[in-house]
């Protein structure tokens, strides 16, 4: 349960991103958040409605991008979606397991919308 | 700043309340982190040492396997980096072995960040070293998330702790370059179905060496040193 310090720090990157363009007041932080990022969507939200205060994200909404875990699969040549909680990457093609990872462990901020 | 620009309002055009201007931003929310990271591997690099950053369970036997392996492979001069959150006393049963070792107390951070062991390093006398050990805080969830600016990621598990840990955790286990199972000598009495884990662990972690040991015993060790020996080979020399 890291959600907190990871709130904070989106917090953090939303109020600089303000900042350096004289904005006053943040009203949406859009955050893409990879199926295995490690990070719970709802508790990254809880974690964020307290992180926010007393800064000019004060009343953002934050708007999660979830990213689905996305791996290559050599002799296929091929990228696939993976569709389990578990994170078995199953090839749809041949069926070969894949530790090829191309998206889904990213946790950025995307962008902010500011007044 | 380069990596921020003004785009569009036409991205808002699907919302009612379009009030504000978009600013797009684009940055990883643990880039600090990562950029930290990035600069210790460069460090430890220099320093032709090779860097494993052992993360499992709490009772998962990290510390009596990293005893294990500071004893029997003392030709190594490895350094310590021990995550805890709240006592040494995993530093001190690793330090009788005469090993280098530095403490990280936590203090109730789940995990460990790269700049916690960059200022751990700095304690740490590492010319003539060949192996830096981190054993990070026992926890298979956020420990996922932090490059610490390691060369080898070492998942340990143990035989008492269910075959389908790599499915509860599969985002430690997906990055995982090694997975050592433990406690191997008590296998039998508890009942342990190696083949069920080694499915589970081909599912989740195609990548991942597996190797099975008894840190207690020394059973299996080898296996794992011949490994570690391969990697070492492979680790750049010291510069100068």
């Amino acid at each position: 349960m890291h959600e907190l310090s990871i709130a904070r720090s989106v917090v953090d990157l939303a109020v600089q991103a303000a900042s350096d363009d004289r904005a006053e007041r943040i009203l949406r932080v859009g955050v893409r958040v990879g199926a295995f990022a490690g990070v719970d969507a709802g508790a990254l939200d809880t974690a964020f409605s307290v992180a926010r205060l007393g800064t000019p994200a004060e009343a953002a909404e934050l708007e999660i991008e979830a990213v689905p875990l996305v791996c290559h699969c050599e002799s296929c040549a091929e990228d696939f979606e993976v569709d389990d909680r578990h994170g078995i990457a199953r090839c749809p093609r041949c069926g070969v397991t894949s530790g090829d990872i191309r998206s889904g462990m990213e946790l950025e901020v995307s962008f902010v919308e500011v007044v | 700043m380069t990596d921020r620009r003004t785009i569009g309002i036409s991205l808002l055009s699907d919302r009612d309340d379009d009030r504000g201007r978009l600013l797009e931003v684009e940055k990883g929310v643990l880039a600090r982190n990562q950029e930290i990271a990035t600069v210790n591997r460069a460090r430890f690099a220099a320093l032709g040492l090779t860097v494993l950053n052992v993360v499992s369970s709490p009772g998962s036997g990290k510390t009596a396997f990293l005893a294990r392996l500071l004893h029997d492979r003392a030709d190594l001069r490895a350094a310590v980096i021990v995550g805890d959150l709240a006592t040494d006393n995993d530093a001190e049963r690793l330090r009788e072995g005469g090993a280098d070792v530095v403490q990280i107390t936590t203090g109730g951070v789940c995990h460990l960040e790269a700049a916690m062991v960059s200022g751990a390093a700095d304690r740490l006398e590492l010319a003539g070293k060949r192996l830096l050990i981190i054993e990070n805080v026992g926890n298979l969830v956020c420990p996922a998330a932090y490059d610490l600016g390691e060369g080898l990621r070492v998942v340990l598990v143990s035989v008492t702790e269910g075959e389908d840990k790599p499915l509860k955790y599969p985002r430690m286990f997906k990055t995982a370059d090694l997975v050592v199972i433990n406690k191997i000598d008590i296998a039998e009495a508890v009942g342990f179905d190696a083949e069920a884990l080694h499915t589970n662990l081909e599912a989740v972690c195609p990548q991942a060496t597996v190797f099975e040991v008894s840190a207690r015993t020394g059973e299996g060790m080898p296996a794992f040193y011949a490994h570690l020996d391969r990697h070492l080979a492979t680790a750049a020399a010291p510069l100068g």
